[in-house]
């Protein structure tokens, strides 16, 4: 394992769109990554860059002290898992596992071995014979894995590996993923369209979007302190609430801001819209003056009109500079 | 009910053409092996006999047979070796695919008179190694007559089945090489490993139609050398045309039943090989 240094990697398509614009990050041995944002931000175009099967247009990566620049992607001692498994359907799952050792041509004993120890590890031993195209989309992710954490390569790339699976697996997998990364101690870099995923999973989140670093910060300081109302709108389960004031962006997340059924002095009135049961809260929209407000509640409310408030701590404030 | 008929509604047009041109010809050429000539009697295995104690016979075979094992191969590598090419390399890749499409625009008579003025006797490459002070060869009426033969096919097929090969190539999902290069394969191991097994369906159609293009060889030897040519390029084609011409059905009827067999049965083999090769543990 290794720790990895980005500076200033550009990338700019033959068609003139600039995919990523700036993007530095320093990545220490065995952190976890999360490069979050929407379709479209550059995060997999940074992915494949680090990979070497996007070329840069500038900037460089340093892996364990040594420049990648123009080094094949295949001598770069890195291992990736992709969003649509990629496996051999030709080999056997333990084929595929063993493909990397294979042509590195390691002996057969060690080959063995090793294929068996990452098998157990990732609960796969009873399918190494099996052919990919009988394994449920659960099975064949761990296969993938398995293929890239068995050679333990400097460094671990996952380009939204659970975004084929359904709701439960992918929750699952996320914490079997963060337990075997710990476990081996690997550098990852794990890029995902989901703010939960990302939340969830990470040492360090970075969020892009238009091809630039929007933050790159610990997934607690992101969701209470985040740098810019994109970065804040992008995070929680609800859309943060974001207004303009003069020069000024005001936010304030949906499950801070306080309401009253009756009338309190100096709470702002607001008229209420429409309301969702969300499982374990209410959630309502109302309209407090222009603007919408978003508002959590453990029940559901029963008059029209609430009085709002909003706690000076909870409020985010940003200068206008977008 | 009528969508159980729909499909083979849409089938029927070519089924019954399929049927009158092929099936029925092949069952009734079936039937006329068994069948005594002029007398019309059975005649059980006599002309099978005969066909297959016929000297002309047997060389036109492994004439054919002899074609198809050098042609086929080489046509199949030299086809994937440049479509890998183009495949990676595809804004060069673009002008080269046209390249190697216009023999196949080219008219085969006219590929063949070209043919001509290259190896004729006093042809354009006999004319060059008299300049060069070299003896000159007689290229129709020696063993060399297949090897040009060979020459054209490759030159008028290349371009058909480099296109299949893209076609094949293509159809591999991109992120499967991605992968094996992360693994740190190298492009050779990856073409082995990982790109043609995946290519393998693709393949197999590329080997049947090969064989069966290679059998349609025999326009260009007839219109490059007549009735006659040399025996190295005597073809199943050629003594058909013959037996033909002296209304010898009873033996075109057995020749023809004895070298479809075989056709099918090397497909077959093929399809058998291809379903259990190919796969790795």
């Amino acid at each position: 394992m290794a720790e990895i240094k980005i500076e200033n990697l550009k990338k700019t398509f033959r068609n003139g769109v600039e995919a990523v614009k700036d993007f530095s990050l320093e990545v220490a041995d065995g952190e976890f990554i999360v490069i979050v944002g929407p379709s479209g931000c550059g995060k997999s175009t940074t992915l494949r860059m680090i990979a070497g099967l996007e070329k840069a247009t500038s900037g460089r990566i340093l892996l364990g002290g040594r420049d990648l620049t123009g080094v094949d992607t295949k001598d770069r001692d890195i291992a990736m898992v992709f969003q649509n498994y990629a496996l051999y359907e030709n080999m056997t799952v333990f084929g595929n596992i063993a493909f990397p050792l294979k042509v590195r041509k390691e002996s057969k004993e060690e080959i063995e071995e090793k294929v068996a120890k990452i098998a157990q590890v990732l609960k796969i031993d009873s399918l190494l014979q099996r052919r990919p195209k009988t394994l449920s989309g659960g099975e064949k992710q761990r296969v993938a894995m398995g293929r890239a954490l068995v050679r333990q390569p400097k460094l671990f790339l996952m380009d939204e590996p659970l975004s084929n699976l359904d709701a439960r697996l992918r929750l699952e997998l996320r914490d079997e993923i963060r337990r075997i990364q710990k476990k081996l101690g690997a550098t990852t870099i794990y890029v995902t369209h989901d703010q939960l995923e990302a939340m969830t999973m990470a040492d360090r989140v970075v969020v892009m979007n238009k091809g630039m670093i929007q933050q790159a910060a610990s997934p607690e300081e992101i969701y209470q302190r985040p740098a810019n109302p994109f970065v804040a709108k992008f995070f929680g389960s609800l859309p943060m609430n974001i207004w303009k004031a003069g020069r000024k962006i005001y936010g304030i997340r949906p499950e801070e801001v306080v309401f009253s059924q009756e009338f309190k002095e100096g709470w702002h009135e607001a008229r209420v819209l429409e309301q969702h049961f969300s499982g374990n809260s209410w959630m309502a929209a109302t309209e407090a003056g222009d603007e919408r407000v978003l508002l959590c509640s453990d029940r559901r409310i029963e008059s029209m009109t609430v009085w709002l408030c909003f706690p000076p701590e909870s409020v985010h404030i940003w200068e206008d500079d977008l | 009910m009528l969508s159980k008929k729909r499909p083979v509604l849409f089938i029927a047009i070519s089924l019954i053409g399929t049927g009158i041109f092929l099936l029925i010809p092949y069952v009734y050429v079936f039937i006329a092996s068994f069948v005594k000539r002029g007398t019309g009697g059975f005649a059980g295995f006599d002309n099978y006999r005969e066909v297959l104690s016929n000297e002309a016979f047997m060389t036109a075979m492994s004439n054919t047979a002899r074609f198809i094992v050098v042609c086929v191969p080489l046509m199949l590598v030299l086809s994937l070796l440049i479509s890998i090419y183009i495949y990676e390399n595809p804004r060069l890749g673009k002008m080269l695919k046209t390249g190697f499409l216009v023999p196949m625009a080219i008219p085969v008579t006219s590929a063949v008179l070209m043919w001509r003025f290259l190896f004729d006797d006093k042809g354009i490459i006999n004319g060059i190694l008299e300049s060069l002070g070299a003896d000159t060869v007689n290229w129709m009426n020696t063993g060399w007559a297949f090897w040009i033969l060979v020459l054209s096919y490759i030159w008028k097929n290349l371009g058909y089945s480099i296109i299949l090969w893209l076609a094949a190539l293509s159809s591999v999902n991109p992120s499967i090489n991605e992968a094996a290069k992360t693994d740190g394969a190298s492009s050779f191991q990856r073409l082995i490993h990982v790109t043609l097994p995946a290519a393998k369906n693709g393949a197999f159609v590329i080997i049947v139609l090969s064989v069966l293009s290679s059998f349609k060889v025999f326009r260009e030897a007839y219109l490059v050398a007549g009735e006659y040519p040399d025996q190295s390029i005597y073809l199943v084609q050629h003594i058909f045309n013959n037996w033909f011409r002296n209304l010898e059905m009873d033996k075109i009827a057995a020749g023809s039943v004895i070298s479809s067999v075989i056709l099918i049965m090397l497909i077959l083999l093929l399809q058998r090989f291809w379903e259990k090769g190919g796969e790795e543990r």
